[in-house]
């Protein structure tokens, strides 16, 4: 599903020189939930901007369902963002201009306009993340963890292969941060979605089938979760 | 050509950068200027186009009002210069409307007091330059050869000299001359040589026999001038033995009042003596209109350059929100954030003011060429070639801009204040609720504002012509308006929604709903747009109601099917009058009906400059359709073959003048009374127009000579070739112009739309400023929604999509604008045609709205504001993903 070959990330030049990534390789299977740890300055965030199709690799070479996606152009990537990978932030990062189903639709939209069958499945996604009778809810008028949901179910609008979460409890207390984590492992259970999730709290680390351990741009570990300690 | 752009404005924007830096460091020594420097400073670096374009818009405003004001009084003094050069030495002038016998200088000479007293004719004659072009010379004929000339005027002549001591063969012929230096050297003439004169007699030679220097006389008129012997000038213009004035020279020990009175008892009624300077005062009066309409725009420009300041520093004040925090909770008083943000618009306006005063200079230069062409054009000759530089006004468009600046800082500064530390430095997600949108307080003051307008309007009338309640509510109009702007962009925001928008994309769907989300800066900023477009609606409004009755009147008045002038394709400032023997051999051409010979001048009615106007009534009467508004047709006729006047509606409204009332007029012949025999729609003068039948005017005006030659040509008849017939046998001899009825017409619009280019380009100024505060605006939202696009491009917007939006958004503000000033400019446009042009001209014009002309406006003003977010919408779309995420 995912192939990183020694992928590197530098930014800046001269005294400014930052390198982010040193080389690194990755494999991760279809329906994986990966979490992705490691302290400030590891990598990590650079590391989901790269599979994410936010940022390119300096080095190395990225393959999302064997699509090289080092290889595509700006229009491309944005595509290959809105229609095969759903991003959860950790400040949810809803559009407040629109009520909660039409951010759910948002990547819809942007494709083209919504259909009826578009709008009953975002309602269907608003129910199975706990909102049903949040539709038409303006984003101001949602909690925290609620605003999580609606960004859960827009990452799953367009049934992605693939949900990238950045610290997605981070901003959450610790209930609404367990309820957000479950809502994640079932969907990549129900869908056989892959998931990779970047954290720094062990607990929500503990949510994966596997642990990627970053530390200074390489990694560090890599285990199923089960075998951490 | 993109990286042109940029670097241009890389350029300017750093340049202006350091003009900011220079004005700062000169606030240094002072505590504020330091704090100034430290926070303010690095600010205006990191959004430094915007500070630009401020400063730009500051500047423009500024450079507009100075320029407007210079050239007014270039104009002017072009104007008092020529005045000064000719009469500067001469204490009293006697006048008479159109002259008066020579024979009255012997009893004005004998009046006890006079210590000098001197004849003066002055004529205009056309010459044709070397590349073609037709310029005019003013003839002055004085009688040099005399002893008290030289008490008046310095020729700097040697061979004046020397012809006054044997004036013979100078006398010889009636076309002899002596030139200003300045215009014989352009004109490569020497002596003897000839300059061929337009006169009323046709073309002419003339004799060059000397110089005059460029210095006293020789620089009057900007230097179109020559001197002759006046009874030559006589002659050559066939005037009979009519002198234009008497200058005098009031001896030291006697009273000028005292002097004047005898005058005017030894010369009977009829005769004006007074000093010359009154002249300036008709001059000024005359030109009233032209000024205040160009002041007027000008001040539109400079409020929207203000407007600028406001909302750039509205919109810093919610950029800074955390800022301001930070330096609340580390002690920062609320008067200073107060004074640093008032300080902040005060160093703009400083910068923008300054570049401005400089700016402006330049400006007057260009825009002096086109306000004297119209000057020349539609009321005097005037020569104003140079800027009168003025280091006082300069200082006082600066002060004034400074001060504005500072002035529209406050409410943003106040703002300032307001920021609580706690709660901006407190982090985190949560989504500030919409304003709730209903009536509030601003709409209450906006209503405030129309009630006064109208209360202004009805309540105050005009001092001295000058309709201060139009004024008044003027401003109260606009500042409704711009009170109601943020129901308006709500109205068009709501109204695009349900006319389904989102049909159109998810981009221009997020467009039209962010508009609203800064409902103040999105107000600001397309309250500037509106106050431009409400100008544009306004005078386009006005223009064309204006265009519309003179045009229809022109329809109406003037049917002849050909016109014939000399010099000139119009009878005025710029053409020669003709002798009246054309008259017969014309009626004589083979296909004309009739021939109407026409003649206008300059009069001075009761201290008012107004024109005199005399036509063969019955060929008029019986073929155009005059509109009376006072009398009939038949009435008219009568009256006027009979020795009356037809009055223009403005002459009459002006002097309170009606049909059954009479008139007293200063003729050659004396003051002469005469009954008013209607009152008609007349568009000559914007001051007045006084009507008189041929028979009358040539018997009491002893001036039988013609300005235009009308033709009507029998039914059916060809005017081309009777055009020809016309050029062929007098064209060159006359330096003809014969225009038919359509080309008439055309010449007319055109000079219609040439008075009033000035005003269109004050009114671009205008849009541009404004435009620039778009850009500004919509950088600014830009810069407030960077990780909100981040996300958007995140989750699969792509760039053209992003562009778009923040296109649209552009567009939506300019559409908003655009309804605001409409309204806006339709109320300025009824104070414009009802009020004030009433009050200044006396003129009523019926309305004829243009709304082809304002639906392409507001066209063009969404088209134009979506252009403006081409910028921001650019830098939008450059954002990279995930820096864009990151922002905070």
């Amino acid at each position: 599903m995912i192939s990183l070959q020694n992928v590197r990330k530098v930014y800046g030049e001269g005294e400014t020189r930052v390198e982010a990534l040193k080389g690194i390789d990755l494999e991760i299977a279809r329906g994986q939930f990966v979490s992705i740890m490691g302290p400030s300055g590891s990598g990590k965030s650079t590391l989901l901007n790269l599979v994410s199709a936010l940022d390119v690799p300096t080095a190395g070479r990225i393959c999302i369902d064997g699509e090289d996606i080092g290889r595509l152009d700006d229009d491309a990537l944005t595509l290959f963002r809105r229609r095969r990978i759903g991003l959860v932030f950790q400040f949810f990062n809803l559009m407040p201009t629109l009520d909660a189903v039409d951010n759910v639709l948002l990547p819809v939209l942007l494709e083209r306009r919504a259909e009826r069958a578009d709008r009953v499945r975002a309602a269907g996604l608003l129910e199975a993340v706990g909102l049903a009778g949040r539709a038409a809810h303006k984003v101001h008028q949602l909690s925290g963890g609620e605003m999580q949901r609606v960004a859960i179910a827009r990452a799953l609008v367009l049934n992605p292969r693939l949900i990238l979460a950045d610290e997605p409890t981070g901003n959450l207390d610790s209930a609404t941060g367990s309820a957000i984590l479950d809502l994640l492992k079932r969907t990549a259970r129900d869908h056989g979605t892959t998931v990779v999730m970047v954290t720094h709290d062990r607990n929500a680390a503990q949510a994966g089938d596997r642990l990627v351990r970053l530390r200074d741009g390489l990694i560090e570990g890599d285990d199923p979760v089960s075998e951490v300690p | 050509m993109s990286a042109v752009l940029r670097a241009l404005g890389a350029a300017f924007s750093t340049a202006i950068l350091s003009l900011v830096h220079l004005a700062a460091w000169l606030l240094a020594p002072w505590r504020m200027g330091r704090l100034l420097r430290t926070v303010s400073l690095p600010r205006f670096h990191e959004h430094r186009l915007r500070t630009a374009l401020t400063v730009l818009g500051i500047a423009l405003g500024v450079a507009v009002l100075i320029a407007v004001v210079l050239v007014n009084r270039s104009v002017m003094r072009g104007f008092t210069e020529t005045l000064e050069d000719v009469s500067g030495r001469v204490d009293l002038e006697v006048t008479a409307s159109r002259g008066f016998e020579e024979d009255r200088l012997d009893l004005v000479r004998g009046v006890a007091g006079v210590a000098g007293a001197t004849p003066v004719v002055q004529e205009t004659a056309v010459y044709r330059r070397p590349d073609g072009q037709t310029e005019r010379l003013v003839l002055l004929g004085v009688d040099f050869l005399g002893e008290d000339d030289e008490r008046f005027r310095t020729y700097g002549s040697n061979e004046m000299k020397t012809i006054k001591e044997d004036p013979i063969a100078f006398l010889n012929a009636p076309t002899n001359l002596v030139l200003a230096r300045s215009l014989a050297e352009r004109m490569g003439l020497g002596l003897k040589d000839k300059l061929t004169l337009t006169t009323p007699s046709g073309q002419t030679p003339f004799e060059v026999w000397g110089f005059i220097d460029d210095d006293g006389v020789g620089r009057a008129f900007g230097g179109n001038v020559a001197v002759m012997y006046y009874q030559a000038l006589q002659v050559a213009f066939d005037r009979g033995t009519r002198i234009d004035r008497i200058d005098l020279d009031v001896a030291e020990s006697a009273s000028l009042d005292a002097v004047r009175a005898a005058v005017l008892s030894a010369l009977g009624p009829g005769f004006t003596v007074e000093r010359p300077a009154r002249r300036t005062g008709h001059v000024s009066q005359m030109l009233s209109g032209l000024r205040l309409a160009l002041t007027m725009g000008s001040l539109v420009a400079l409020i929207v350059g203000l407007f600028l300041i406001y909302n750039t520093l509205s919109i810093s004040v919610v950029q800074r929100r955390r800022e301001l925090g930070i330096l609340r909770a580390l002690g920062t008083t609320r008067r200073q954030v107060l004074a640093l943000f008032v300080l902040e618009g005060a160093l703009l306006g400083f910068v923008g003011s300054a570049l401005g005063a400089l700016l402006g200079l330049q400006l007057a230069r260009v825009m002096l060429r086109t306000v004297t062409a119209t000057v020349n054009e539609l009321y005097l000759q005037v020569a104003a070639t140079e800027v009168d530089v003025d280091a006082g006004l300069l200082l006082v468009g600066f002060v004034l801009g400074v001060v504005g600046a500072t002035a529209s800082a406050w409410v943003p500064a106040r703002e300032a204040t307001r920021v609580s530390p706690v709660e901006t430095l407190r982090t985190g997600y949560a989504v500030a609720p919409p304003r709730r949108a209903g009536l509030g307080r601003l709409d209450l003051y906006g209503a405030l504002s129309l009630a006064i307008g109208v209360g202004a309007v009805y309540g105050l009338p005009p001092v001295d012509e000058l309709p201060i309640g139009a004024f008044i509510a003027a401003v109260a109009i606009v500042l409704a308006v711009a009170f109601w702007v943020p129901q308006v962009i709500r109205g068009v925001v709501a109204t695009l929604r349900r006319c389904g928008i989102e049909r159109l994309g998810v981009e221009v769907r997020m467009a039209n709903d962010n508009v609203p989300r800064d409902l103040t800066r999105a107000s600001v900023t397309s309250g500037a747009l509106m106050v431009a477009v409400a100008m544009s609606v306004a005078f386009a409004g006005f223009l064309e109601s204006f265009r519309e009755s003179a045009l229809r009147w022109v329809d109406r008045t003037v049917p002849a099917d050909l016109f014939i002038t000399s010099s000139n394709e119009f009878s005025g400032t710029q053409s020669v009058p003709m002798t009246d023997t054309l008259g017969e051999p014309l009626a004589a051409l083979e296909g004309v009906e009739a021939v109407e010979r026409v003649r206008l001048h300059d009069f001075v009615y009761a201290e008012t400059p107004v024109k005199l106007l005399s036509t063969e009534m019955k060929v008029f009467a019986n073929r155009a359709s005059l509109t009376f508004l006072e009398g009939d047709v038949e009435q008219g006729l009568r009256g006027t073959e009979a020795g009356g006047v037809l009055l223009s509606e403005n002459f009459a409204r002006r002097f309170d003048l009606h049909v059954g009332t009479s008139i007293e007029l200063s003729t050659p012949r004396g003051s002469l009374t005469y009954p008013v025999a209607g009152v008609v729609v007349d568009y000559t003068s914007d001051v007045g127009t006084l009507i008189l039948d041929r028979a009358t005017y040539v018997r009491d005006w002893e001036d039988a000579r013609v300005d235009t030659y009308k033709l009507y040509l029998t039914p059916g008849t060809d005017p081309e070739p009777v055009r020809a017939k016309v050029m062929g046998a007098w064209g060159e001899k006359f330096d003809l112009f014969v225009l038919t009825n359509a080309e008439f017409k055309r010449e007319i619009e055109a000079i219609l739309d040439q008075s009033f280019a000035v005003m269109r380009a004050l009114e671009l100024v205008a849009l541009l400023i404004a435009v620039m505060g778009v850009v500004n605006a919509v950088l600014a939202s830009v810069l407030d929604r960077v990780r909100e696009i981040g996300v958007l491009r995140a989750v699969g917007m792509l760039r053209r999509q992003v562009r778009r939006m923040v296109m649209v958004e552009a567009g939506i503000l300019g559409l908003s604008s655009a309804i605001a000033g409409l309204v806006a400019g339709l109320g300025l446009a009824w104070l414009l045609i009802d009020h004030i042009f009433v009050a200044q001209s006396a003129w009523h014009i019926p309305w004829a709205l243009p709304w082809g002309t304002f639906a392409r406006l507001c066209v063009t003003v969404v088209v134009v504001a979506i252009f403006a977010g081409w910028y921001p919408a650019r830098e939008a779309a450059a954002l990279e993903v995930g820096d864009a995420l990151e922002y905070e």
